[in-house]
């Protein structure tokens, strides 16, 4: 009896401890930042800044979350989350990189939790933004890679196809030779990516006469049990298979 | 496709004497130099460093990066160190079984290849994510970057000067 209780004190003690350990407060230059619990997409942990401003106190994210963004190069995205982020809020972005809040005394713990929630938001927004931008880079690729392989008279971008369903779905590439048509698709290996690529590949397999589909991916192996999503309706290959990879895809068409 | 892992291995230079910029209303600066590999400066290997003026002393996150005209997929750092930074890190559950899960509080370095990818061949996303905590004790700026000139094969960044410290008062 004795143990489980003394278990239970050390259990809670620990606990309690890590739990401390999540906020940190640090003073530099006469301005005190708060370490908060909340991490970037990187893995850094949002500071929070806390300044005097007459009897209120003036609580910033001091541009670290614009740094973060600019590190990935995405210093023009986040400025446009930012302001967006700051308004669905209630608090300020700066225009140039700060999130920011005047602050009673009494509201001085929730502003600082607004303030890193807002710098945190913004920044793992941008992140997601930038990698739909390799997407559409990846697609960009694929392109040109068609282009090279066959007649660039015959590859045809941007196009769109009304499915089964009567959806209209966008292909990103569709080679057509000798009534042979071929729809290549690139697709990543982030969730959204594989299943809006099947849902569009089904769609297209139940047409008469459906052309032929083609997902081209990175790399198999990372897809895992994505890659069974994408087959069911689709042939997959990687970005670096060979030309004759490709062109035997388009002679196989119906 | 460039070969980032070359980029990498290879014995790079500074191809100019770079100078700390200062924005208008930022509290950082950053100071941007090409790389030159074998007397050809590089097409898109930058060397950058962030400090923060108010901050003396500390707080200055060195990179190596690369920024592809065409591939959005090979824009961004490709190693970064983190010289005593105010942010703690946390790899999450990812990276080294004993650095996951836990706050790297002092200098740390996220690593070319903890945060390389072979299988995309390009760089793990965001922002390379896995760090791991650098023992040496470099207190001043001088040994951050004699650290970084060896870690990250980069000649001449003794000559960088530090960056435009400045007390503020509150």
């Amino acid at each position: 009896m004795m143990s489980a209780v003394r278990d239970s004190d050390r259990f809670q003690e620990v606990v309690r401890s890590a739990a401390a350990q999540l906020v940190s407060l640090e003073v530099i230059g006469g301005a005190s930042y708060v370490t908060t619990p909340l991490l970037y997409a990187s893995g850094a942990y949002v500071v929070v800044r806390v300044e005097r401003s007459g009897s209120d106190f003036f609580v910033s994210d001091f541009g670290a979350g614009y740094e973060e963004a600019q590190q990935m190069a995405g210093e023009a995205t986040y400025k446009r989350v930012a302001r967006s982020v700051a308004v669905s809020n209630g608090v300020n972005f700066d225009s140039f990189s700060f999130f920011e809040l005047i602050a009673t005394e009494g509201q001085l713990g929730g502003a600082i939790a607004a303030i890193a929630n807002c710098s945190q938001e913004a920044v793992n927004i941008t992140a997601m933004k930038l990698s739909e931008r390799t997407f559409r880079d990846e697609s960009e690729l694929l392109h040109q890679r068609l282009n090279s392989i066959f007649d660039p008279r015959y590859v045809a971008k941007d196009v769109h196809i009304l499915g089964s369903s009567n959806t209209e779905w966008h292909i990103s590439s569709l080679v057509t030779i000798n009534e042979r048509k071929v729809a290549f698709e690139s697709v990543t290996k982030h969730p959204n990516s594989v299943v809006h690529a099947a849902a569009k590949f089904g769609d297209l397999a139940l047409l008469d006469g459906a052309p032929g589909r083609v997902a081209v991916v990175a790399s198999k192996k990372l897809l895992g049990t994505y890659l069974g999503v994408l087959s069911h309706n689709a042939r997959v290959i990687e970005q670096s298979a060979q030309d004759t990879v490709y062109q035997r895809l388009v002679q196989d068409a119906a | 496709m460039v070969n980032l892992e070359k980029l990498w291995k290879s014995d790079k230079a500074l191809s100019s004497e770079p100078e700390w910029r200062i924005r208008e209303r930022v509290e950082f600066v950053r100071l941007v130099s090409p790389l030159d590999i074998d007397g050809i400066t590089e097409e898109g290997l930058l060397f950058t460093a962030r400090a923060h003026i108010y901050m003396p002393d500390r707080a200055v996150a060195f990179q190596l990066e690369y920024h592809s005209a065409r591939n959005a997929k090979l824009r961004g750092p490709i190693v970064r160190f983190d010289w005593l930074p105010t942010a703690p890190h946390n790899n999450k559950g990812r990276g080294p079984k004993e650095h996951q899960l836990q706050t790297i509080t002092g200098s740390h370095l996220h690593s070319f290849d903890l945060n390389w990818d072979p299988s995309n061949s390009a760089m793990r996303q965001p922002n390379l994510p896995i760090a791991v905590p650098v023992s040496d004790r470099l207190e001043t700026f001088k040994e951050a970057l004699d650290f970084v000139e060896k870690e990250f094969r980069i000649k001449g960044l003794g000559s960088i000067p530090p960056p435009p410290w400045t007390a503020k008062l509150l």
